[in-house]
């Protein structure tokens, strides 16, 4: 029920507001997204939803990117250190460089959960983005399908408009001295006819590959 | 102007953002911090809403820096009560990332690290931004945290406890309270982030 609610949220309203929760979320758009394929509101679903990921990520990245370089400066994570600090001020003695592997352990542990919860950040962005694309093919070759319906239309139009210029031609009320020839009719009914046949034949042909 | 609170779960989260009594003059001046000061005897931790001015702030920390404050860029009292005016009357999205740094200074820590904004040093920390109901709700559980007698961590495949109590069989060197405050910041924001991609 939450997840269908957060899922109505996720697609009728703007996302970083309210996408919270992303692992069950993501889940759920996989699933309607997949059952609507050649809808384009499909696509629309998951552009909130990696949007919202994508800041996320930056999140995460500059968390970790925030750790690892206090991870490098070993003078960082010493002076981190300020009772050890001042009480090795008030002897007169600096911090050894070993003194800080407390520190340093804290901080490798906060940097290993960071990554693997960017791994899974990653892993979620890329079963969008191979959603978004599968949805992206699966749109081109239905307007494809279309296209192609649209040019055999096309083509049956040019076949038959041969047979009836032709007809056009010999319905004129003009006198051309073939009236009363002899099976001229068959003729050139049967050329305009074979004509347009031919040309639908050859285009056909040419795009089924044949030639 | 102080009020002062025990850090407990059962705590009230409503508070007014603007009190009546700072003078509207001064509300642009003035910032919610959350004050977590360990007692004495290092067992109780004690958790203090307050109302203060930067000049205030200046004088309780005197290790850091002006740009610092620059760096944190915190929110005043009289800010937020504009900022949540306009996204009464304007709907606008919040696309901002966070600063991230934890900076040692010379007898503080100046850290931002995602929602919280902190200053620490030997005997106290200051969240700021503590208007904010999420912001409370995460000194508080920090401030719990730190309070509670009996906790381990996994670390390098070691369990290491820390034991408050007196009479806690295994018990580690104590951890001073600034590296303890550091770790239960991250810790805090390191668990949000985990909740929200794993939804446990």
């Amino acid at each position: 029920m939450i997840v269908h609610l957060s899922v109505y949220l996720l697609t009728n309203l703007p996302a970083p507001l309210f996408i919270r929760l992303y692992e069950p979320i993501v889940n759920s758009l996989m699933d309607r997204v997949a059952n609507e394929a050649f809808s384009p509101s499909g696509l629309h679903k998951l552009v909130p939803a990696k949007d919202s990921l994508q800041h996320f990520e930056m999140n995460v990245k500059g968390a970790l990117h925030c750790l690892t370089s206090l991870l490098e400066s070993d003078e960082d994570m010493i002076d981190l250190q300020l009772t050890a600090k001042s009480n090795a001020k008030k002897e007169n003695r600096t911090l050894p460089l070993e003194s800080h592997d407390n520190v340093e352990m804290v901080l490798e542990e906060y940097a290993r959960q960071l990554n693997s919860i960017l791994l899974e950040i990653d892993y979620m962005l890329s079963r969008v983005q191979s959603k978004q694309d599968m949805l992206a093919l699966s749109l081109d070759a239905y307007r494809n399908r279309m296209i192609r319906m649209n040019l055999y239309l096309t083509i049956g139009g040019i076949s038959l408009a041969f047979g009836t210029a032709v007809a056009g031609f010999f319905g004129m009320n003009v006198i051309n001295g073939m009236e009363h020839a002899e099976g001229i009719f068959e003729c050139v009914v049967a050329g305009s006819c074979l004509f347009g046949g031919g040309f639908l034949g050859a285009c056909y042909s040419y795009l089924n590959g044949s030639r | 102007m102080a009020t002062s609170i025990t850090s407990s779960t059962q705590q009230s989260l409503k508070d007014d953002i603007l009190p009546t009594t700072i003078p509207p003059s001064d509300i642009n001046d003035t910032y919610a911090v959350a004050i977590i000061t360990p007692n004495s005897d290092n067992k109780n931790i004690k958790l203090s809403n307050q109302r203060l001015s930067i000049q205030q702030i200046v004088e309780q920390l005197p290790g850091t820096h002006a740009r610092d404050f620059f760096s944190l860029s915190l929110t005043s009292l009289g800010d937020a009560s504009r900022k949540r005016k306009m996204i009464r009357q304007h709907y606008s999205v919040r696309n901002s990332i966070h600063p991230w740094f934890i900076l040692p200074r010379e007898s503080e820590i100046v850290m931002s690290f995602g929602c919280v904004r902190a200053i620490i040093n030997q005997e106290s920390a200051m969240i700021f931004d503590a208007h904010k109901p999420t912001i409370k709700q995460q000194a508080m559980r920090i401030s719990d945290q730190l309070m509670r007698k009996d906790r381990f961590a996994f670390r390098d495949g070691e369990i290491i406890f820390h034991n408050n109590g007196k009479n806690g069989k295994q018990q580690t060197n104590k951890t001073p309270f600034e590296i303890d405050m550091v770790e239960q910041c991250i810790a805090s924001v390191c668990t949000m982030y985990s909740r929200r991609i794993r939804y446990v």
